[in-house]
């Protein structure tokens, strides 16, 4: 391929040649190359960031060398561009482009006055081109970054957010134990930056579009050659990076002081706090598949055996099934008095990592009765008798019943396959229930809390993200402070989930009445029972995922969680209310009859 | 206007680049009832190259159509074609410039940045806006204030702002909504001068005003609109041509020449046909000529300064064209003089007696601004009358 060179001139200087396209000097050197071509500032970014690469290097060695393939390429496709951009600074000028085999051959050529190829605009020729929707879709968000700066909007939530982060834990004392600790400096500061971001954002987005459309600046962008979905886009894209810069702010003062306060708790609550909340944790439980096949086939005996026995009709059958089913499961669920129930995990795919690592249990149990004492005596044992070293503790320890507990089991109790048994023996006179689904779990530690901090907030950034499309949605049709109230309303429906709940288990809107047991059924429950239904379905897609629960009882948030956090959150539901926003708002006229009403 | 005919592309020969058939607007309100005719079954085409008026009273539909040109109201009934697309088609907006009724810019923006923003919506890249943005506030005379947030601005410089954002695609069809309104004389001078610059240049303008000084000193061809209406539709020429009248200036005269004179008219007409008055110089060219005077004398102003020149990329000569193309235009461009288009005949004199017409021209002195304007009162109170008259109220 024939190289090319911009031809540079400056009055009594000699003539500049730089090579169009890539730099493969740059692409390989990076900061050196920069510092060598006398590009000062591009060459200590560049600098700056091989060091910061130097410590992402000790995390994951993976992501060090994508990130600095990322730097290359950008020092290859840019550098050269930057050179010229550095030449017309120091006022020289663009001669053209002559094609040669090196530098010097093309001074040579230019220096004869021939041959120069002119463009327009040395600057139209793009090294890295953006594409013109591109363009257009970014002089729209950075729009909205500018008012929120000019009009310190900006400077405001961002001080709100961070006074709440240090103002909270001022205002609310701990109790000195690190769940208390955790308590305020994570669950309370989080869940306020999410109220406090999800509300101004939400406010913002109804404005940024609506107040545009109120006082016609929309008419000045509609009347140039972008489509209606760029300014929409472009205007979701500023708010969600706008929340971004302001979820980064909040998120990094919240963990510094949560680990500058950590340093403060006592000595042993520290140790708590580092094994049970620093600290991003899997989790494994018995495969619930089996066991639920396994009660499905022995409830299908029993049913066959209730049947022969004595037939009941249609419309009865699918509740004796329940029945006789959660009669079955019981029997799973229920160890009687001085009986051993045995739990198998199977911790087989990271049998290698956990080595010499200890383990937590988190048990939660139900009693058929209350204790005099309030509590039940526990033996656990852990490891399998000739296979795996045995672990038992030695005192009964004293658990409450309905809630959730957390010990610490050895390392090393698996056997070769990677399974962890696991035995509890009743001591008491009483049946104690442990559920299928939460009864026992193992804790394991997956990886460090930094990262899953970073997850967690991510998640939260999905929600920002959907809220901007429902205020922008809204704004697609309302004017200002009615689409305001609009979103507002339908934020606060879907956060307000009880009643829906209520009304789709009762399957009625006319209340279930406690005393008769009758239904008060109405016409509309045909209607209505199923549209909450759905309603319910929709909004439980956002709100599955509890990133502020998982991070302060220190469980990992794994990457596939925020994928599908993004997935659901962002791209099928804010994708819904973006197709609705921008189908409106595609139709909609947007100068009124006397312009600005 | 004369001056600017050579250059122009013989009308009819070629594709309208507006076509509006039928357009009819009904505003309705909340329950669909009709509310207001707003347009009401409206023909017209635009021809290339021509600077074509939409001239009506406060509410007489002119935005309303202009608003439908540019794909912001939908018509109730009708069709558009701008470039032989619906006026909603996306790509052809990027040939078209529009200067809302009123300015419609984000106040937080400084100029420069405004400037830039609307580039960036144009594909423009940076070297083109930057070059294009500094040309473009020299020319509206804002280039010592492209620091100020424009929400500071006074009205007539958030015009110039809005004019510069209409022009910085270098379009090839100008949509004017007002375009002097909020603007002071040299303001209005100078926007009458850049649609002049424009249209030598080829380009269509569209411009709706009620002003009819703005109208007559630029248009080609107008309509005008009453009820959302079209009332009369043609060059200035016709609509403005009175074949039965004659006036005829002299230096001051002794009052024994005059009564002679007199005498003589007075063998052939009536004397209560016959009107001797002085020619006033009017208000808009005295105020340019103290303003000139100031100006001269190197007064700074916070304010909006008179614009020096219209943008080079926007005249055609700018240095972002290639060689070649320059040569070409030169060859193929009659001389220009860039600031004021030469005096315009008056349209009165369009009698027969190509001798008399002469004989009225040549006492007049020759100050660059002068001819034009001290033509101005004659001509607009006929325009005045024409316009009253077709809009059946007396005046």
């Amino acid at each position: 391929m024939p190289r090319e060179f911009e031809i540079f001139s400056k009055p009594s200087a000699p003539l500049v040649a730089v090579k169009r396209g890539f730099s493969w000097p740059g692409f390989f050197f990076e900061w050196i190359w920069a510092f060598a071509r006398g590009l000062w500032l591009e060459g200590s970014l560049l600098f700056l960031a091989t060091i910061g690469l130097k410590f992402v290097s000790a995390h994951s060695p993976g992501l060090t060398v994508a990130l600095s393939l990322i730097v290359g390429l950008f020092v290859g496709f840019r550098g050269n561009s930057w050179r010229s951009e550095k030449l017309e600074r120091q006022g020289y000028r663009f001669l053209g482009i002559v094609p040669a085999a090196s530098p010097a051959a093309a001074l040579a050529i230019a220096a004869r006055g021939e041959q120069l190829s002119f463009v327009s605009q040395r600057a139209s020729v793009s090294f890295l081109p953006t594409p013109a929707w591109l363009q257009q879709l970014l002089a729209i968000a950075w729009l909205t970054w500018k008012a929120a700066f000019r009009f310190r909007l900006f400077l405001v939530i961002a001080v709100l957010l961070l006074m709440s982060v240090v103002g909270l834990p001022i205002l609310i004392k701990d109790d000195g134990t690190a769940r208390g600790f955790t308590q305020i400096l994570l669950t309370y500061t989080l869940s306020v930056i999410t109220a406090l971001l999800g509300l101004s954002t939400l406010w913002l987005s109804c404005g940024t579009l609506a107040r545009d459309i109120e006082e016609c600046q929309i008419q000045m962008i509609a009347v140039k050659p972008v489509a209606r979905w760029q300014i929409w886009l472009g205007k979701w894209l500023g708010i969600i990076t706008l929340n971004a810069a302001l979820l980064t702010l909040s998120g990094l003062s919240v963990y510094t002081l949560l680990l500058w306060r950590a340093t403060k708790l006592p000595v042993e609550q520290q140790k708590v706090l580092r094994n049970e909340v620093l600290i991003a944790r899997g989790s494994a439980k018995e495969a619930l598949g089996d066991i639920n096949a396994e009660i499905d086939k022995v409830a299908d005996e029993a049913m066959k055996e209730r049947l022969k026995q004595s037939p009941v009709s249609g419309a009865d059958l699918g509740e004796v099934r329940r029945l006789i089913r959660e009669g079955v499961k019981a029997n799973y669920q229920v160890v009687p008095p001085g009986v051993i129930r045995q739990w198998h995990i199977n911790l087989g795919a990271m049998k290698n990592s956990l080595r010499d690592r200890p383990l937590q249990l988190r048990i939660r149990f139900n009693a058929a009765a209350k204790s005099p004492t309030g509590t039940f005596a526990a033996f656990w044992r852990a490891g399998v008798p000739e296979k795996t070293r045995l672990w038992a503790n030695a005192e009964p320890m004293s658990m409450a019943p309905d809630t959730f507990h957390e010990f610490e089991i050895p390392a090393n109790l698996l056997d070769d396959q990677g399974m962890l048994t696991i035995g509890f023996r009743n001591m008491n006179n009483i049946s104690l229930l442990f559920p299928l689904e939460d009864g026992l779990e193992v804790l394991y530690r997956e990886s460090g809390f930094g990262l899953n901090f970073t997850r967690g907030l991510a998640i939260i950034f999905c929600w920002m993200a959907l809220l901007a499309a429902i205020g922008l949605a809204a704004a697609s049709f309302l004017s200002f402070p009615v689409a305001a109230f609009f979103a507002l309303g339908i934020l606060t429906l879907s956060l307000s989930t009880g009643t829906l709940n209520t009304v789709v288990a009762d399957g009625t809107i006319g209340g279930f009445n406690e005393e008769t047991g009758q239904a008060g059924h109405s016409v509309l429950d045909f209607i209505i029972v199923p549209a909450f239904r759905a309603a319910l379905s929709i909004i439980n897609l956002a709100k599955d995922f509890s990133p502020i629960d998982a991070l302060s009882n220190g469980r990992s948030i794994p990457w596939n969680t925020v994928g599908q956090a993004f997935g659901r959150i962002v791209l099928l539901l804010g994708g819904i209310f973006a197709a609705f926003g921008i189908f409106i708002f595609n139709r909609r006229e947007l100068a009124t009859a006397q312009g600005n009403q | 206007m004369a001056a600017a005919e050579p250059t122009r592309s013989s009308p009819a020969a070629s594709e309208p680049i507006v076509t509006v058939r039928g357009l009819t607007k009904v505003f309705k309100d909340f329950w669909g009832r009709p509310k207001a005719h707003a347009v009401d079954n409206v023909d017209f085409d635009v021809r290339p190259g021509e600077v074509f008026g939409l001239l009506g009273p406060n509410g007489s539909g002119k935005s309303t159509t202009v608003k439908m040109l540019l794909g912001l109201l939908n018509p109730t009934k009708g069709h558009i074609e701008v470039f032989g697309h619906s006026p909603r088609h996306v790509q052809t907006k990027s040939r078209i410039g529009y200067l809302p009724e009123e300015s419609y810019l984000y106040r937080y923006l400084d100029s420069r940045e405004t400037l830039d923003f609307f580039g960036n919506l144009f594909e423009l890249s940076k070297a083109d806006r930057n070059n294009r943005a500094e040309q473009l506030l020299e020319m509206v005379g804002l280039s010592q204030t492209r620091l100020r947030a424009v929400g500071e601005f006074s009205k007539g410089m958030q015009r110039r702002i809005g004019l510069a954002q209409a022009l910085i695609n270098d379009p090839d069809l100008v949509i004017l909504d007002e375009p002097t309104s909020g603007l002071d004389p040299i303001g209005c001078r100078e926007v009458k001068d850049l649609i002049v610059a424009l249209a030598r240049r080829g380009k269509t303008v569209i411009l709706s005003s009620h002003l009819l000084a703005d109208v007559e000193d630029v248009c080609d061809r107008v309509v005008i609109y009453y009820g959302g209406k079209i009332q009369a539709m043609g060059t200035l020429k016709e609509l403005l041509a009175t074949p039965d009248a004659l006036r005829i200036t002299t230096p001051i005269l002794p009052r024994q020449t005059l009564e002679r004179v007199l005498e003589v008219i007075r063998h052939d007409v009536a004397t209560d046909k016959v009107r001797v008055d002085n020619p006033t110089q009017n208000l808009e060219s005295y105020f340019l000529d103290v303003v000139q005077k100031a100006r001269q004398a190197a007064a700074e102003t916070s304010g909006a300064t008179s614009g020096a020149h219209v943008a080079a990329y926007l005249r055609g000569d700018g240095e972002t064209k290639p060689a070649a193309d320059r040569i070409l235009e030169r060859l193929t461009l009659p001389q220009e003089t860039p600031a004021a288009p030469a005096p315009a005949a008056p349209v009165g004199s369009s009698v027969d007696e190509k001798k008399l017409d002469s004989l009225a021209k040549a006492p007049e002195p020759g100050p660059q601004t002068g001819p034009a304007s001290e033509q101005k009162p004659a001509d607009l109170s006929k325009a005045d009358e024409k316009l009253s008259s077709l809009l059946n109220k007396p005046k």
